[in-house]
Protein backbone atom coordinates (compact mmCIF):
# COMPACT_ATOMS: atom_id res chain seq x y z
CA UNK A 1 0.00 0.00 0.00
CA UNK A 2 1.63 3.44 -1.10
CA UNK A 3 1.27 6.11 1.42
CA UNK A 4 -1.07 8.72 0.71
CA UNK A 5 -2.07 12.01 1.62
CA UNK A 6 -4.21 12.16 5.18
CA UNK A 7 -2.43 9.10 6.08
CA UNK A 8 -0.07 8.96 9.17
CA UNK A 9 3.75 8.21 8.71
CA UNK A 10 4.67 4.46 9.76
CA UNK A 11 6.99 4.06 12.60
CA UNK A 12 10.72 3.68 11.54
CA UNK A 13 14.36 4.59 12.46
CA UNK A 14 16.96 6.36 10.48
CA UNK A 15 20.19 6.83 11.31
CA UNK A 16 22.42 10.31 10.98
CA UNK A 17 25.74 11.10 11.82
CA UNK A 18 26.39 12.96 14.65
CA UNK A 19 28.58 15.97 15.30
CA UNK A 20 31.10 13.32 16.22
CA UNK A 21 30.38 11.17 13.17
CA UNK A 22 29.55 8.48 14.28
CA UNK A 23 25.83 6.91 13.35
CA UNK A 24 22.95 7.96 15.91
CA UNK A 25 19.45 6.57 16.02
CA UNK A 26 16.80 9.19 14.84
CA UNK A 27 13.12 7.65 15.10
CA UNK A 28 10.21 8.80 12.77
CA UNK A 29 8.62 9.82 16.22
CA UNK A 30 11.36 12.47 16.69
CA UNK A 31 11.51 13.68 13.39
CA UNK A 32 8.40 14.42 12.69
CA UNK A 33 6.34 14.78 15.98
CA UNK A 34 4.72 18.35 16.71
CA UNK A 35 6.64 19.85 13.86
CA UNK A 36 6.77 20.80 10.12
CA UNK A 37 8.93 18.81 8.09
CA UNK A 38 9.73 18.25 4.55
CA UNK A 39 11.33 15.15 3.48
CA UNK A 40 12.69 14.26 -0.19
CA UNK A 41 13.72 11.20 -1.23
CA UNK A 42 16.62 10.11 -3.70
CA UNK A 43 17.08 6.82 -4.99
CA UNK A 44 20.62 6.94 -4.17
CA UNK A 45 23.46 9.37 -2.83
CA UNK A 46 26.21 9.88 -5.07
CA UNK A 47 24.13 9.72 -8.51
CA UNK A 48 23.95 12.21 -10.79
CA UNK A 49 20.27 13.72 -10.41
CA UNK A 50 20.64 13.54 -6.68
CA UNK A 51 23.88 14.89 -6.60
CA UNK A 52 23.78 17.34 -9.15
CA UNK A 53 20.14 18.85 -8.85
CA UNK A 54 17.74 17.46 -6.33
CA UNK A 55 19.81 18.02 -2.87
CA UNK A 56 21.31 21.33 -3.86
CA UNK A 57 18.14 22.07 -5.10
CA UNK A 58 16.70 21.62 -1.40
CA UNK A 59 19.86 23.48 -0.12
CA UNK A 60 19.63 26.59 -2.09
CA UNK A 61 15.86 26.90 -1.21
CA UNK A 62 16.53 26.24 2.60
CA UNK A 63 15.98 29.86 4.03
CA UNK A 64 12.71 30.42 2.06
CA UNK A 65 11.16 27.10 3.20
CA UNK A 66 12.45 27.72 6.58
CA UNK A 67 10.51 31.54 5.99
CA UNK A 68 7.36 29.72 4.81
CA UNK A 69 6.98 27.76 8.42
CA UNK A 70 9.01 24.23 7.54
CA UNK A 71 11.22 23.28 10.43
CA UNK A 72 13.34 20.36 9.09
CA UNK A 73 14.40 19.21 5.76
CA UNK A 74 15.37 16.07 5.36
CA UNK A 75 17.02 14.04 2.80
CA UNK A 76 16.49 10.43 2.42
CA UNK A 77 17.77 7.32 0.84
CA UNK A 78 18.45 3.75 1.04
CA UNK A 79 22.09 4.34 1.93
CA UNK A 80 24.15 3.97 5.52
CA UNK A 81 24.97 6.95 7.78
CA UNK A 82 28.31 7.32 6.78
CA UNK A 83 27.82 7.76 2.84
CA UNK A 84 24.91 9.91 4.04
CA UNK A 85 27.11 12.30 6.15
CA UNK A 86 30.37 12.14 3.21
CA UNK A 87 27.35 12.94 0.64
CA UNK A 88 25.77 15.87 2.51
CA UNK A 89 29.26 17.16 3.33
CA UNK A 90 30.52 16.68 -0.83
CA UNK A 91 27.30 19.18 -1.37
CA UNK A 92 27.94 21.78 0.89
CA UNK A 93 24.42 21.09 2.98
CA UNK A 94 25.58 22.16 6.62
CA UNK A 95 22.65 22.57 8.42
CA UNK A 96 20.60 22.97 6.19
CA UNK A 97 19.45 19.43 5.23
CA UNK A 98 19.41 16.78 7.87
CA UNK A 99 21.27 13.84 5.98
CA UNK A 100 19.11 10.64 7.03
CA UNK A 101 19.95 6.94 6.54
CA UNK A 102 17.23 4.29 5.45
CA UNK A 103 19.72 1.51 5.63
CA UNK A 104 17.81 -1.14 4.81
CA UNK A 105 15.10 0.43 3.20
CA UNK A 106 12.49 -0.29 5.91
CA UNK A 107 10.49 3.55 5.97
CA UNK A 108 10.84 2.95 2.41
CA UNK A 109 9.04 -0.21 2.11
CA UNK A 110 6.59 0.87 4.50
CA UNK A 111 5.17 3.73 2.43
CA UNK A 112 5.32 1.81 -0.31
CA UNK A 113 7.77 4.01 -2.74
CA UNK A 114 10.54 1.50 -3.06
CA UNK A 115 12.12 0.42 -6.71
CA UNK A 116 14.17 -2.45 -7.72
CA UNK A 117 17.36 -0.76 -9.16
CA UNK A 118 19.72 -4.15 -8.86
CA UNK A 119 20.51 -4.00 -13.00
CA UNK A 120 22.61 -1.34 -11.57
CA UNK A 121 23.62 -2.87 -9.10
CA UNK A 122 22.09 -0.62 -6.30
CA UNK A 123 19.58 -3.26 -5.01
CA UNK A 124 16.14 -2.12 -3.39
CA UNK A 125 16.20 1.42 -3.26
CA UNK A 126 13.37 4.46 -2.65
CA UNK A 127 11.66 6.07 -6.08
CA UNK A 128 12.03 9.98 -5.67
CA UNK A 129 9.95 12.01 -3.89
CA UNK A 130 8.96 14.89 -2.08
CA UNK A 131 6.32 15.21 1.00
CA UNK A 132 4.89 17.84 3.40
CA UNK A 133 4.84 16.06 6.85
CA UNK A 134 2.87 17.97 9.85
CA UNK A 135 3.14 16.31 13.19
CA UNK A 136 3.25 12.67 11.55
CA UNK A 137 0.59 13.24 8.98
CA UNK A 138 1.25 13.92 4.90
CA UNK A 139 0.07 16.65 3.72
CA UNK A 140 1.70 17.17 0.38
CA UNK A 141 3.15 14.18 -1.73
CA UNK A 142 4.77 14.42 -5.09
CA UNK A 143 6.03 11.26 -6.25
CA UNK A 144 8.26 11.57 -9.82
CA UNK A 145 6.22 9.87 -12.46
CA UNK A 146 9.54 8.67 -14.47
CA UNK A 147 13.07 9.21 -14.23
CA UNK A 148 13.92 13.07 -13.67
CA UNK A 149 13.51 15.84 -11.23
CA UNK A 150 9.85 17.62 -11.79
CA UNK A 151 7.29 17.60 -9.25
CA UNK A 152 9.86 16.75 -5.99
CA UNK A 153 12.12 19.25 -6.49
CA UNK A 154 12.39 22.21 -4.22
CA UNK A 155 10.92 25.15 -6.30
CA UNK A 156 8.29 22.69 -6.61
CA UNK A 157 7.56 22.07 -2.97
CA UNK A 158 8.09 25.80 -2.62
CA UNK A 159 5.15 26.83 -4.39
CA UNK A 160 2.99 24.40 -3.47
CA UNK A 161 3.06 25.59 0.14
CA UNK B 1 14.26 -32.42 21.76
CA UNK B 2 17.05 -30.90 19.48
CA UNK B 3 18.93 -33.10 17.43
CA UNK B 4 22.58 -31.47 15.62
CA UNK B 5 23.60 -33.48 13.00
CA UNK B 6 26.14 -31.96 11.45
CA UNK B 7 27.79 -32.90 7.62
CA UNK B 8 30.79 -32.04 5.61
CA UNK B 9 30.20 -32.52 1.99
CA UNK B 10 32.30 -30.96 -1.15
CA UNK B 11 30.81 -28.38 -3.49
CA UNK B 12 32.79 -27.75 -6.39
CA UNK B 13 35.86 -28.13 -4.16
CA UNK B 14 35.23 -26.36 -1.70
CA UNK B 15 34.41 -27.39 1.79
CA UNK B 16 30.66 -26.82 3.32
CA UNK B 17 29.55 -27.45 6.74
CA UNK B 18 25.69 -28.10 7.15
CA UNK B 19 24.76 -27.83 10.48
CA UNK B 20 20.82 -28.91 11.10
CA UNK B 21 18.83 -27.66 14.10
CA UNK B 22 15.60 -30.19 14.19
CA UNK B 23 12.94 -28.20 16.31
CA UNK B 24 9.23 -27.18 15.92
CA UNK B 25 10.77 -24.94 13.14
CA UNK B 26 13.19 -26.72 11.19
CA UNK B 27 16.46 -24.71 10.36
CA UNK B 28 19.48 -25.62 8.42
CA UNK B 29 22.24 -23.13 8.36
CA UNK B 30 24.81 -23.25 5.57
CA UNK B 31 27.92 -21.53 6.62
CA UNK B 32 31.00 -21.25 3.56
CA UNK B 33 34.39 -21.36 4.92
CA UNK B 34 36.67 -18.75 4.56
CA UNK B 35 38.99 -18.72 1.83
CA UNK B 36 42.51 -19.51 2.42
CA UNK B 37 45.94 -19.68 0.69
CA UNK B 38 46.69 -22.09 -2.33
CA UNK B 39 42.77 -21.97 -3.28
CA UNK B 40 40.99 -19.97 -6.74
CA UNK B 41 39.33 -17.28 -5.88
CA UNK B 42 35.57 -17.79 -6.14
CA UNK B 43 33.28 -16.49 -9.50
CA UNK B 44 32.41 -12.60 -8.73
CA UNK B 45 31.60 -9.48 -10.74
CA UNK B 46 32.24 -6.25 -9.44
CA UNK B 47 31.52 -2.71 -10.71
CA UNK B 48 33.02 0.14 -10.92
CA UNK B 49 33.19 3.79 -12.40
CA UNK B 50 36.01 3.89 -15.46
CA UNK B 51 38.27 7.05 -16.22
CA UNK B 52 35.57 8.51 -18.45
CA UNK B 53 33.22 8.00 -16.03
CA UNK B 54 30.82 4.67 -17.69
CA UNK B 55 30.19 2.47 -15.06
CA UNK B 56 31.43 -1.02 -16.08
CA UNK B 57 31.17 -4.91 -14.91
CA UNK B 58 34.49 -6.65 -14.54
CA UNK B 59 34.56 -10.62 -13.41
CA UNK B 60 37.22 -12.02 -10.98
CA UNK B 61 38.43 -13.90 -13.96
CA UNK B 62 38.99 -10.61 -16.03
CA UNK B 63 40.36 -9.15 -12.98
CA UNK B 64 43.13 -11.97 -12.23
CA UNK B 65 43.72 -14.41 -14.75
CA UNK B 66 47.51 -14.54 -15.69
CA UNK B 67 48.26 -11.27 -13.44
CA UNK B 68 49.26 -10.65 -9.80
CA UNK B 69 46.86 -8.70 -8.10
CA UNK B 70 46.49 -7.43 -4.40
CA UNK B 71 42.88 -7.08 -3.42
CA UNK B 72 41.92 -5.58 -0.09
CA UNK B 73 38.48 -5.23 1.40
CA UNK B 74 37.01 -2.90 3.89
CA UNK B 75 33.80 -3.23 5.63
CA UNK B 76 32.08 0.14 4.32
CA UNK B 77 33.12 3.07 2.01
CA UNK B 78 33.40 6.26 4.11
CA UNK B 79 33.94 4.85 7.28
CA UNK B 80 36.72 6.30 9.77
CA UNK B 81 39.47 3.30 9.84
CA UNK B 82 38.76 2.67 5.74
CA UNK B 83 38.98 6.01 5.07
CA UNK B 84 41.73 8.04 6.87
CA UNK B 85 43.82 4.56 7.10
CA UNK B 86 43.25 1.35 4.75
CA UNK B 87 42.96 2.98 1.51
CA UNK B 88 45.09 5.85 1.93
CA UNK B 89 47.99 3.21 2.84
CA UNK B 90 47.54 1.28 -0.43
CA UNK B 91 47.13 4.73 -2.07
CA UNK B 92 50.65 6.23 -0.84
CA UNK B 93 52.53 2.52 -1.66
CA UNK B 94 50.85 1.76 -5.01
CA UNK B 95 54.45 2.71 -6.95
CA UNK B 96 56.33 0.28 -4.87
CA UNK B 97 54.26 -2.41 -5.36
CA UNK B 98 54.27 -1.87 -9.33
CA UNK B 99 57.97 -2.32 -9.32
CA UNK B 100 57.32 -5.43 -6.88
CA UNK B 101 55.78 -6.81 -10.07
CA UNK B 102 51.58 -6.52 -8.85
CA UNK B 103 49.48 -5.47 -11.72
CA UNK B 104 46.58 -3.83 -9.80
CA UNK B 105 45.35 -3.17 -6.77
CA UNK B 106 41.77 -2.83 -5.83
CA UNK B 107 39.63 -2.46 -3.12
CA UNK B 108 36.18 -4.12 -2.83
CA UNK B 109 33.22 -3.25 -0.51
CA UNK B 110 29.74 -4.00 -0.45
CA UNK B 111 28.50 -0.39 -1.80
CA UNK B 112 27.77 0.56 -4.85
CA UNK B 113 29.57 1.58 -7.90
CA UNK B 114 28.84 5.83 -7.18
CA UNK B 115 29.67 5.43 -3.83
CA UNK B 116 33.12 3.64 -4.53
CA UNK B 117 33.26 5.87 -7.17
CA UNK B 118 33.06 8.86 -5.06
CA UNK B 119 35.10 7.78 -2.40
CA UNK B 120 37.63 6.80 -4.80
CA UNK B 121 38.08 10.01 -5.63
CA UNK B 122 37.86 11.49 -2.13
CA UNK B 123 40.68 9.33 -1.32
CA UNK B 124 42.32 10.85 -4.56
CA UNK B 125 42.96 7.10 -5.77
CA UNK B 126 42.74 7.79 -9.49
CA UNK B 127 44.21 5.35 -11.20
CA UNK B 128 46.51 3.71 -7.92
CA UNK B 129 43.31 1.63 -6.80
CA UNK B 130 40.42 0.38 -8.54
CA UNK B 131 37.39 0.92 -6.67
CA UNK B 132 34.87 -2.10 -6.98
CA UNK B 133 31.71 -2.45 -5.88
CA UNK B 134 30.60 -5.67 -4.53
CA UNK B 135 26.87 -4.48 -4.22
CA UNK B 136 24.84 -7.18 -3.39
CA UNK B 137 27.76 -8.78 -1.55
CA UNK B 138 27.95 -11.89 -3.60
CA UNK B 139 31.30 -12.30 -4.14
CA UNK B 140 32.08 -11.48 -0.08
CA UNK B 141 29.69 -14.01 0.76
CA UNK B 142 31.50 -16.61 -1.89
CA UNK B 143 34.60 -16.11 -0.35
CA UNK B 144 33.18 -17.05 3.39
CA UNK B 145 34.27 -13.32 4.59
CA UNK B 146 31.09 -11.67 5.73
CA UNK B 147 30.60 -9.37 8.28
CA UNK B 148 27.35 -8.67 10.26
CA UNK B 149 26.44 -5.07 10.69
CA UNK B 150 22.89 -5.08 10.60
CA UNK B 151 22.99 -3.71 14.02
CA UNK B 152 24.81 -0.58 13.10
CA UNK B 153 22.84 0.23 10.23
CA UNK B 154 24.99 -1.69 7.54
CA UNK B 155 24.01 -4.55 6.34
CA UNK B 156 25.51 -7.55 5.58
CA UNK B 157 29.71 -6.27 4.71
CA UNK B 158 32.88 -7.46 4.14
CA UNK B 159 35.64 -8.22 6.91
CA UNK B 160 38.86 -6.60 6.38
CA UNK B 161 41.17 -8.06 4.33
CA UNK B 162 44.33 -8.07 2.41
CA UNK B 163 45.57 -10.84 -0.22
CA UNK B 164 47.86 -11.59 -3.12
CA UNK B 165 46.50 -13.12 -6.15
CA UNK B 166 48.22 -14.79 -9.18
CA UNK B 167 46.29 -15.67 -11.83
CA UNK B 168 43.62 -16.28 -9.41
CA UNK B 169 45.13 -18.07 -6.76
CA UNK B 170 45.26 -17.01 -3.53
CA UNK B 171 49.04 -16.56 -2.69
CA UNK B 172 49.00 -14.63 0.32
CA UNK B 173 46.05 -13.55 2.48
CA UNK B 174 45.71 -11.23 5.83
CA UNK B 175 42.07 -11.61 6.95
CA UNK B 176 41.10 -9.59 9.89
CA UNK B 177 38.38 -10.14 12.81
CA UNK B 178 35.58 -7.93 11.76
CA UNK B 179 36.86 -4.66 10.75
CA UNK B 180 40.15 -4.86 12.94
CA UNK B 181 43.26 -3.46 11.26
CA UNK B 182 46.11 -5.12 12.75
CA UNK B 183 48.06 -7.44 9.83
CA UNK B 184 45.96 -5.69 6.36
CA UNK B 185 47.72 -2.73 6.27
CA UNK B 186 49.69 -1.86 2.29
CA UNK B 187 52.73 -1.81 4.35
CA UNK B 188 52.18 -5.60 5.89
CA UNK B 189 51.34 -6.94 2.29
CA UNK B 190 54.17 -5.29 0.30
CA UNK B 191 56.66 -6.92 3.27
CA UNK B 192 54.73 -10.36 2.74
CA UNK B 193 55.09 -10.80 -1.18
CA UNK B 194 56.82 -13.33 -2.38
Amino acid sequence: MTIAIGDKVPSATFRALDANGMPQAVTTEELFGGKKVLVFAVPGAFTPTCSKQHLPGFVTKADELKAKGVDTIACLSVNDAFVMGAWGQSIGVGDKVLMLADGAGAFTKAVGLDQDLSEAGLGVRSQRYAMLVEDGVVKVLNVEPARGLTCSSAESMLAGL
Amino acid sequence: MLANVIRQTRLTGRQVQRAAVRSTHARVQVVTQAIAVGQKLPEGKFKYFDGEGQMRDVSTDELCKGKKVVLFAVPGAFTPTCSLKHVPGFVDKADEFKTKGVDTIACVSVNDAFVMAAWGKDLKAGDKVLMLADGNGQFTKALGVELDLVDKGLGLRSRRYSMYVEDGVVKVLHLEEGGAFTVSSADDMLASLP
